[in-house]
């Protein structure tokens, strides 16, 4: 009979468990100890949660897997009586917790405009708390999730010749936009991505984003319609002769 | 796939959508696909190297949320935490079979050739910008912590192969992947939140 790990070594495993990097008799171990030590409990609470931003990432699925989850829901649904053309029931499932929930939203109809501007004020406030931290390019990232949130917010799609998205670009009414890179491949550093404004017949250079893009906030002129990315040498070009690597339409 | 979503489904909580699925509401499950079906995915096609197995991980991983909603605890966590934990357990499952590490150490050192059809952007901005951020506060980790913890994560090695592999002793790599994880938490704890931005 295997006798049970000591407290510190259970502790040691929290980090590897968090990662499913242990053996399965240690995630066990793990998984017992946790059902009744708070502290370990909120260890892990917090390790998991590290794990899943390692693992934040965004790739569109095809859509045949929506269709393919879609044809199983009715498969999952107890079956109505054969013999009489009965509409489907629907027993309610147990969910513990909703037991001891006293307020919780249930999807009565279509939300209020109240509710609308509540979230984004809220999603506001969050990226606000945020912003008073250090660092300049954390800043920017919220100040693109803050923009994102606002209302009126659009986002448009860089895409290259292949119809790939290389970037995003969000364009807030009125304020400042923001790029938000996707997969732009890094250059050596003496070449640079540069950003350019079309409008008519005429680029306008809008900014030079470095070998390496970051989340980066742009003021884009109302009379801009499309925009190109293009590699240049660094410090970047007054007029570009290169074609684009990306290009995107505003209006 | 919008043409199933209600008008107004878009305000609602995970917790809530979650009860609703419960209930067999099919367009709330919808929407969670909506919301988090990219990072499912994403995840799923970081780690493994076949699209079908990334696929069907991403289709199980919703389909169990249908079949079994009440294994989610909102006291536990947020319930895009839930889903990639989901996703990662079952993409180390899928690799310990040697043929699927072999295929996808194979695709590492191909250029990258996947393309993914444009569709809607709502979400991505979000997943983006946070996993900008993650880049950033990985960097900043200390070399040790930094390669243990992505070996681990993203190798899906158990703590005593990235020892091997790093010619280190297992205690040492434990403590290095829970330091440093613990790290990452401290300085992305005020993303988490911005990044959330919906009720939960």
């Amino acid at each position: 009979m295997r006798t049970p790990l000591p407290h510190d070594e259970l502790r040691e495993l929290l980090g590897a468990y968090a990662l499913d990097a242990v053996d399965p008799d240690e995630g066990a171990a793990v998984d017992a100890h946790v059902a009744h030590c708070a502290a370990c409990r909120a260890e892990l609470h917090d390790l998991s949660e590290a794990a899943a931003l390692l693992g934040t990432t965004h790739a569109e699925p095809p859509p045949e897997i929506w269709d393919r989850i879609a044809g199983q829901l009715g498969s999952a649904a107890p079956a109505p009586l054969r013999r009489l053309p009965a509409p489907r029931v629907a027993p309610t499932r147990r969910v513990a917790w909703l037991a001891a929930a006293a307020v919780i939203v249930l999807l009565a109809g279509i939300a209020s405009l109240g509710m609308v501007a509540l979230r984004q004020q809220h999603q506001l406030d969050r990226a606000n708390r945020a912003l008073a931290s250090n660092g300049v390019q954390q800043s920017l990232d919220h100040a693109a999730l803050a923009a994102a949130a606002s209302p009126g917010a659009r986002q448009v799609a860089l895409v290259d010749a292949d119809g790939a998205r290389v970037a995003t670009m969000v364009l807030v009414p009125g304020g400042t936009a923001y790029l938000v890179p996707k997969s732009m491949k890094a250059l050596d550093p003496a070449h640079t991505y540069q950003l350019w404004g079309v409008a008519g017949t005429t680029a306008i250079s809008l900014a030079v984003l470095g070998s390496s893009p970051a989340v980066t906030p742009i003021a884009v002129p109302a009379q801009v319609q499309a925009l190109a990315v293009t590699e240049e040498n660094a410090p970047g070009v007054v007029a570009s002769k290169n074609r684009p690597v990306a290009r995107a339409t505003v209006t | 796939m919008r043409r199933h979503i209600e008008a107004g489904l878009e305000e609602v909580s995970d917790t809530a959508l979650v009860l609703a699925v419960s209930r067999w509401q099919e367009d709330a499950l919808a929407e969670l696909y909506r919301r988090h079906g990219g990072a499912v995915y994403g995840l799923a096609r970081r780690v493994l190297a076949e699209q079908g197995a990334a696929e069907e991980i991403a289709q199980e991983v919703f389909l169990r949320l249908w079949e079994d909603p009440s294994r989610f605890d909102p006291e536990r966590g947020a319930l895009r935490t839930y889903l990639l934990a989901q996703t990662h357990s079952r993409a180390v499952d899928k690799l310990r079979s040697n043929q699927a590490r072999r295929r996808r150490e194979e695709r590492d050192h191909r250029e990258g050739g996947w393309r993914a059809p444009p569709m809607e952007l709502e979400q991505e901005v979000v997943d983006l910008v946070v996993a900008d951020e993650v880049r950033t506060a990985v960097d900043g980790l200390p070399r040790e912590e930094r390669e243990a913890i992505q070996l681990a994560y993203f190798g899906c090695y158990s703590y005593r192969q990235v020892a091997e592999m790093l010619d280190a002793p297992e205690g040492t790599v434990k403590s290095r992947i829970r330091r440093g994880l613990g790290r990452l938490r401290e300085s992305l704890g005020a993303s988490v939140s911005a990044a959330e931005g919906r009720l939960t």
